[in-house]
């Protein structure tokens, strides 16, 4: 295992994570990756987030060597492994289905890509004892994977690949079949165990709050490409597109044109301070929680004017969906229970944001 | 439905059932019974216990040789066979291949066209090439008539499991050949065992192609329809068919412990 452990989220290091350079894979004719760039940095957590289709889990086994791309290259640590088939790799992959030996014990499932390692029996029965309490799997060892839950065998799965030592660990929707409170306990527990082997973890999900809570760097995919790599904050506050915005969280999108002083202007509504403006349209990203909400015409900032249609009470937040007039769909508002405490549907309001909440982003019209 | 009717069912089907499994078994039983008898003449009343048939057996070794033809040649049909079936069926079952849903929806012909047809048309083959009939052109015979039956056994097999544990194999550092050998074929393993079942039981009682193919040297059932002519030599044939029904037996039911011991595990 890797003892270089470095801070996550850095820039990628050339020499010691997985480079990705001009990727493109077609399947009879159609493209599913088309020229896919990316640098993975070593011991990082980073997710593939992208909706069903979009080529998450090609692009994972063209990593671990499962598929061939068309073109392109791939480098991991300082070595070309475009051509290294799957058996070859430095990389180990935990299948979305699980994939366990259905004639194997589950001890004998952890143990299967030792054959090649040339343990002694004793030194490889210590390794797979060690990985399965490592993964919570004690005294487990000698039953069949059918006997086991689907969490268990998740486990199993977990255990098999991270017993090989491999530089990089694929994990393609690994979580997906799990029910949602064994779900988020195991995002925990996988990122927990991620810190603890200091492995670099390549992660698919088409679950936004699954990658958005576990990854150090999200790449986020559409239609066989690249839209966006940052850190989830990144891609939550400056979103870089329309598909991304709409992908990653709620959000209102207000249509909007330069006008005088920098500002911004959406016909009919008024003109908008904001600081990520540079004298082009587009659309006015906000999310929800930018909002403030008042209940008289603020004197200055931007606002809105609309009347609340709906009023949705969740516990910690609440939510207000306004018409505002001139646009097509409600903004949507969050608050907390006081601020919004005392408001029907109908009532006025004015929204109001700050300059540095709201961002541009290009219209894709 | 009333509660008369339906309490009535269970008598008569009981007496189906009885029927059914008289029918069944008693023919079969009648030949251990018959090769304990002690009189040439095989037709009641049983005459007397003796064993003396089966001492007699060890004496017949003609019979004994066509005893160890039809061993052989089933041993090796049926190994031929399921081994070129697995093989037939991995490629069918993993690849795409151009003309594959005819080929495979015809692979069952050998077996419908009328066993003597197949046997005509391999005698004359035979002769045409003239490599002489044998033993092995017996076993060529069964071979074409086993290889469907191991293919569709081993297609079934096959088809039912998931292609992410051939890649999860690799992953984890197989190649192509160990990936067969470690996760293949002990997933197919229950597979090859019926299939060998099967093709070896298909060949061991095969008698048309047999009685077509063969020379002087024959195997068992084509032996026994020799021997049907002298009355004498027949409670021999049932002691011998006894012991085959008894091994049968040892077997159906070793298979069965096998398979329980299997899921339960
Ligand atoms: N082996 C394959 N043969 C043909 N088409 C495939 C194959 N694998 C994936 N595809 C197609 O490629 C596209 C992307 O698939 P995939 O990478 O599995 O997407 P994701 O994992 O993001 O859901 C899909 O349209 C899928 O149908
Ligand atoms: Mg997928």
């Amino acid at each position: 295992m890797t003892d270089t452990r470095k801070e996550s989220h850095m820039a990628a290091d050339p020499d010691s994570g997985i480079s990705i350079r001009g990727i493109s894979k077609s399947f009879d004719g159609t493209r599913v990756l088309r020229d896919i760039d990316l640098e993975v940095g070593r011991g990082e957590f980073f997710s593939l987030l992208g909706p069903s289709g979009c080529g998450k889990s090609t692009l994972l086994n063209i990593l671990g060597g499962l598929e061939t791309p068309d073109s392109g290259s791939i480098r991991i640590g300082d070595r070309d492994v475009t051509h290294l088939p799957a058996e070859k790799r430095p990389t180990n992959m935990v299948f979305q289905s699980y994939a366990m030996f259905p004639h194997l014990s589950v001890a004998k499932n952890v143990a299967y890509g030792l054959r090649r390692k040339r343990l002694g029996r004793r030194e490889r029965d210590e390794k797979v004892e060690r990985m399965l309490s490592l993964v919570h799997l004690d005294g487990l060892g000698d039953r069949n994977p059918s006997e086991l839950s689907g969490g268990q065998r998740q486990r199993v799965a977990l255990a098999r690949a991270l017993v090989m030592e491999p530089a990089v660990l694929l994990l393609d929707e690994s979580l997906a079949a799990l029910d949602r409170r064994l779900r988020e306990a195991m995002q925990i527990e996988l990122r927990e165990l991620q810190r603890e082997v200091g492995i670099t973890f390549v992660f698919v999900t088409h679950d936004q709050d699954e990658a958005m809570s576990m990854s150090d760097r999200i790449a986020v995919m559409g239609g066989g490409r690249i839209l966006q790599i940052g850190r989830p904050t990144e891609l939550y506050h400056a979103p870089a597109s329309r598909e991304v915005a709409e992908f990653i969280g709620s959000i209102n999108l207000i249509e909007v044109t330069p006008c005088a002083g920098g500002r911004l202007e959406a016909p009919g509504l008024g003109a908008f301070d904001c600081d990520s403006a540079a004298g082009e349209g587009g659309l006015l990203a906000l999310r929800p929680e930018c909002f403030g909400i008042a209940r008289e015409a603020p004197a200055a900032g931007n606002r809105l004017e609309g009347r609340v249609r709906e009023v949705t009470f969740l516990g910690d937040r609440s939510y207000l969906r306004v018409n505002v007039e001139g646009l097509e769909d409600p903004l949507i508002a969050s608050c907390s229970f006081r601020e919004a405490e005392g408001l029907s549907r109908d009532d006025r309001v004015w929204l109001t944001w700050s300059a540095e909440d709201g961002r541009l982003i290009p219209s894709d019209r | 439905m009333t509660r008369s009717h339906a309490r009535k069912r269970p008598v008569l089907l009981t007496a189906y059932a009885v029927l059914f499994l008289l029918f069944l078994y008693v023919p079969i039983l009648l030949v251990p019974a018959f090769s304990f008898n002690d009189g040439t003449i095989v037709a009641f009343p049983l005459q007397g216990f003796t064993t003396r048939w089966y001492g007699e057996l060890s004496r017949s070794p003609e019979l004994l040789a066509a005893l160890r033809h039809s061993l052989v040649v089933g041993a090796c049909v049926s190994v031929l066979a399921t081994g070129l079936g697995t093989l037939g069926a991995w490629v069918v079952t993993r690849y795409p291949l151009p003309g594959k849903a005819p080929v495979t929806g015809f692979i069952m012909l050998p077996i419908v066209a009328p066993l003597v047809v197949l046997a005509g048309a391999l005698f004359l083959l035979v002769q045409t090439v003239g490599v002489g009939l044998s033993l092995y052109t017996v076993g060529l015979g069964h071979l074409i008539v086993c290889l469907p039956f191991a293919f569709q056994v081993m297609r079934s097999r096959l088809e039912s499991f998931d292609d992410s544990v051939l890649k999860a194999s690799r992953d984890l550092g197989e190649g192509r050949v160990a990936t067969f050998l470690r996760v293949v074929l002990p997933i197919s393993a229950p597979g090859i065992i019926s299939s060998l079942l099967l093709t070896f039981t298909l060949s061991f009682d095969e008698f048309v192609l047999s009685f077509f193919l063969s020379s002087t040297e024959v195997t068992l059932p084509v032996y026994i329809w020799s021997q049907l002519r002298f009355p004498g030599r027949l409670p021999v044939v049932l002691a011998l068919g006894s012991l085959i029904l008894l091994a049968s037996f040892v077997l159906v039911v070793l298979g069965e412990v096998l398979r329980r011991w299997r899921t339960d595990d």
